[in-house]
């Protein structure tokens, strides 16, 4: 029989039995918001695709939007856990098992959309009985099928003797399918030498294979565009740029389900500052990482100017799409800042009465009020009325000026809450890449090559499959973690011996140069004491 | 130069990437691979509990691995 420590057994078994009211209230709404998905979808089905907003030429919108973003999403799994294991990142081993379920769900979420897309999902066999080898729709096919069993595996591999600690330790009053649950997924594991080392070289193969598939996912997803000669995605960055904004989005979902499994589940113990820290750093260079790839496509376009193409920048930059750019890239900007700039605060400047909460809001307060003068139709007219020299510019300055003094002086706020900070960035970049995804589809879209523009308005059917998606999302993720610990037992277990060896090993100083040396020894001499 | 199509190799090329139903094929055979590897991957893991060995491991650790950490620090220092 395989034990646990009285302490781990607490926090990380015991809740597996026990649900509170929160809990349930939280699977009714879920439930109802994927009801009412499941009736739109039904109504789809009954309609046909006429209900959404998608006509010629824009034949694909939201769906295809959302099932890049989750796919996308899926990349946290890989790279928290397959990357960090076979780097041997000692801090990973909390947070695996999140990533990991966050990649299998996510994909799930994100092949429901092409089902949503095709209207008649009976069509989807299609793909199979008349598929062609030339097709990037058949190379998606592959890649997302491998992806798919392989981060399934992969997920699984690590229940195992999870699992098994379940079965061994089960509470007398868990209902019995509990015990045959366990039992199932520990697939009879006992824990001995031989099974150990199967399972770590399984891992570590896993591991490794995973990493490639996964990048092979999200760079055939853009050759889906990328292979065609629409105007805005014939572009041979799309592969590298997408897997940036995969990985980039997958680590910002995987700060927020993080961020509520900790709070939800009490795992500050398991789940530390350090985690968020050495995360945000990765955070932080993907954040890079995307600002040059995104320069880089729309530079590209700009310098070609091709007839075809540049209208759809022009539409991005200041056309009937500059809002969801602009909103892009602000989302972006103010998540890079908040990742960044409190680093750079010197601990000393708290003193300054600028870094000041009331300050930050009475300056929000003062930009919001500039930004809805601005924007609110009727507005302008009234500002012109009551302030004749006040013209927009200045609102623009004022709402400028103060939105940066609102930033600035909760820098040290910031600072101080770390994990808050990874979670405002999170929901920023989460914002930030669905309307990337919503910027690459639907501006070329309406502006197709050979072929009248036209527009793209989402319905209320493709919103109500959106917040299905979003609320299946969460249900897969919370109904798994009332069955499975939110944190690999093992892991966390194993990479304590680990610290307790290393602990055990004298580090020596690192040892000085010959003329270190001299300079040390004639110190030393100099200010030997007398007796 | 125009491509050389009566090259029966090129035909063959040809036909396989443009034949439909080839696509599902690949997809039916990849998946079938996938699923008997780690089937038989998953059985070699669930074997290896037959291996005559007395301790039992919650978690990997030193004694798992041979390995018994020297108190001593790097060469002797």
């Amino acid at each position: 029989m395989l034990t646990i420590g009285k302490r781990d057994k607490e926090v990380l078994l015991d809740p597996l039995y026990r649900a509170g009211r929160g809990f349930y209230i939280l699977l009714g709404v879920l439930i109802i918001i994927m009801g009412w998905g499941l009736f739109m979808y039904i109504r789809q089905i009954v309609f046909g695709l006429g209900v959404t907003g998608m006509d010629r030429p824009a034949y694909w919108g939201m769906y295809m939007v959302n099932f890049i973003f989750f796919i996308g999403i899926s990349h946290a799994g890989t790279l928290i856990s397959a990357i960090l294991r076979v780097t041997g990142a000692e801090w990973r081993r909390p947070i695996t098992r999140i990533a990991e379920a966050i990649t299998a769900f996510a994909l799930v979420v994100g092949t429901i959309q092409i089902f949503f897309d095709l209207g008649r999902p009976d069509r989807v066999l299609y793909l199979f009985t008349y598929g062609r080898l030339q097709s990037p729709l058949l190379w998606d096919a592959v890649s997302v099928t491998a992806y798919f069993l392989g981060s399934i595996v992969y997920l699984y591999l690590p229940i195992m003797p999870d699992a098994a600690l379940l079965r061994d330790n089960l509470p007398e009053e868990a209902p019995p399918w509990r015990r045959h649950l366990y039992k199932w997924l520990a697939l009879g594991w006992r824990g001995n030498r031989t099974q150990w080392l199967r399972l770590e070289k399984m891992i570590a193969v896993m591991a490794v294979l995973i990493i490639p598939i996964a990048i092979s996912v999200h760079t055939v997803i853009s050759w889906i565009l990328a292979t065609t000669v629409q105007p805005g995605w014939h572009s041979t960055v799309f592969g590298p740029y997408f897997v940036v904004g995969a990985i980039f989005s997958g680590i910002g979902a995987l700060f927020i389900a993080m961020t509520l499994t900790r709070r939800a589940l009490h795992l500050e113990a398991y789940i530390t500052e350090k985690q968020f820290r050495y995360l945000g750093y990765i955070f932080i260079t993907m954040s890079a990482i995307w600002f040059y790839f995104t320069y880089a496509e729309h530079m590209t376009q700009a310098a070609g100017q091709l007839a075809e193409e540049f209208p759809i920048l022009a539409s991005k930059l200041w056309g009937p799409f500059s809002a969801s750019f602009w909103v892009m890239i602000l989302a972006m900007v103010a998540a890079f800042v908040v990742l960044v700039f409190p680093l750079l605060l010197p601990d000393s400047w708290s003193k300054y009465r600028i870094f000041n909460p009331r300050f930050t809001l009475a300056n929000a307060v003062v930009a919001g009020v500039a930004i809805v003068l601005l924007q609110v139709p009727g507005m302008q007219r009234v500002v012109a009325n009551l302030s004749p020299g006040l013209p927009p510019i200045t609102l623009r300055i004022i709402a400028l000026v103060a939105g940066v003094l609102a930033i600035i002086s909760l820098l040290p706020w910031l600072k101080r809450h770390l994990i808050d900070t990874m979670v405002i960035a999170s929901a920023l970049v989460l914002v930030g890449m669905w309307l990337e995804r919503w910027n690459i589809i639907v501006p070329t879209m309406v502006n197709p090559r050979l072929m009248p523009s036209s527009w793209y308005t989402p319905t209320l059917t493709e919103w109500s499959l959106f917040a299905a998606s979003i609320a299946l999302f969460i249900f897969m993720f919370v109904l798994f973690f009332k069955l499975v610990p939110a944190v690999s037992v093992w892991e966390v277990r194993e990479g304590r011996v680990i610290d307790d060896v290393r602990s055990q090993v004298p580090m020596p100083a690192p040892e000085p140069s010959s003329s270190a040396r001299g300079a040390m020894r004639r110190s030393l001499e100099e200010t030997e004491p007398t007796y | 130069m125009n491509f050389p199509m009566d090259n029966p190799f090129f035909q063959f090329l040809y036909w396989i990437m443009n034949t439909p139903g080839i696509g599902g094929i690949v997809v039916v055979v990849e998946a079938t691979l996938i699923v008997i590897a780690v089937s038989l991957s998953l059985r070699w893991i669930n074997k290896g509990a037959d291996a005559p060995e007395k301790e039992q491991f919650a978690y990997p650790t030193s004694a798992l691995h041979h390995y018994k950490p020297k108190r001593r620090g790097f060469g002797g220092l």
